[in-house]
């Protein structure tokens, strides 16, 4: 059975009505249950924020740590040690944000840095990649990453580790577990994964 | 007077008891609002009603490994004294949610008049608590 689970961070519960598979974040903080996952912030200083109801629902809203060197970690429990491929937002649909700061670990291992010094404008959004795409493209142009966990302790660290400007602001997070036990499987399956990951 | 070991301990305990209650009363009213506005289809919602009972236990579990005899449940008591609370009263309210739990995770939810059944028992079997927000 998949198990593909997404957060839209946000407000307000109902600013906006998630999709199949997708659940709001509200600063929930660890553990929260809902959407068949337990999740949560587990530590930080972090806010919310609602931006723009009009837009794709899963950029409607933020969380987001300020980058006073201070970093919020954002923790969900895995069904099982897998391959899993990651979809990001990491931006703002109202406001420029000058440096933007995302970490993906298993665990305690780190998988991938998004360190982008440059940060993003309003109505802007770093992919899974670090790629900046524009609001209008990123729903059907950005690109994830697949990545194997060892552990079923997935964290999220946002905020710079140093103080740099303004917040590091997420969006949305989505996870498609591709194979329990960390199987490979064959390129043209993942390809039909991650397409259906990005509708 | 208690460690801040034990004091952590209970402090965390009560955070996920009293969280998982929350949870349980909330996600049961989704169910039922979710397929009413087809936001879910029965299939959808019969899934996700079986994967959040599923950790439900799980959460459950956390409080068993730490209530029980031994060096662990001493601390655990030591730091519900300091707080006030009886350990006994925890227990009960995860008796409670378990019961609920596993009915919610063996329960038929075939037909959205099912989903309906099923999320008020939820409601029914866990009790509504106050909250200052």
């Amino acid at each position: 059975m998949a198990w593909d689970k997404g957060w839209n961070f946000r407000d307000t519960a109902a600013y906006v009505t998630d999709g199949t598979n997708e659940t709001y974040v509200l600063i929930d903080s660890y553990p929260t249950t809902r959407n068949g996952v337990t999740f949560g912030w587990a530590a930080g200083a972090q806010q919310s924020r609602d931006r723009d109801s009009t837009v794709d629902r899963r950029l409607a809203g933020i969380n987001f740590q300020a980058n006073n060197g201070a970093q919020s970690n954002f923790r969900v429990d895995l069904p099982s040690t897998a391959d899993y491929i990651v979809t990001l937002a990491l931006g703002d649909t109202a406001y420029s944000q000058g440096y933007q700061y995302w970490r993906l670990l298993d665990n305690t291992t780190v998988l991938a840095t998004i360190d982008d010094t440059n940060g993003t404008v309003g109505d802007n959004y770093d992919d899974a990649t670090g790629v900046n795409r524009a609001e209008a493209d990123w729903p059907s142009q950005n690109a994830t990453i697949q990545k194997t966990f060892a552990s079923t302790t997935l964290n999220v660290k946002i905020g710079a580790p140093t103080a740099q400007a303004d917040s590091s602001t997420l969006a949305h997070l989505f996870l498609s577990q591709v194979a329990a036990g960390g199987l490979s499987i064959p390129v043209a399956a993942q390809s039909y994964r991650q397409r259906r990951v990005m509708v | 007077m208690a460690s801040l070991e034990e004091y952590t301990l209970a402090r965390d305990s009560i955070h996920n008891v009293e969280g998982l209650r929350r949870d349980m009363r909330r996600n049961a009213a989704g169910y039922k609002s979710d397929v009413a506005s087809a936001r879910l289809t029965v299939v959808q919602a019969a899934e996700i009603m079986g994967q959040d009972a599923r950790e439900y236990l799980r959460r459950l579990s956390w409080q068993d490994r730490v209530d029980t005899p031994g060096s662990l449940r001493v601390k655990l008591g030591n730091g519900f004294a300091v707080l006030g609370v009886v350990l006994a009263e925890v227990r009960l309210a995860v008796n409670e949610m378990r019961a609920a739990a596993e009915a919610l995770r063996d329960a038929s939810k075939a037909t959205a008049a099912e989903i309906n059944t099923t999320a008020d028992a939820v409601l029914a079997r866990v009790a509504a608590h106050e909250t200052v927000w």
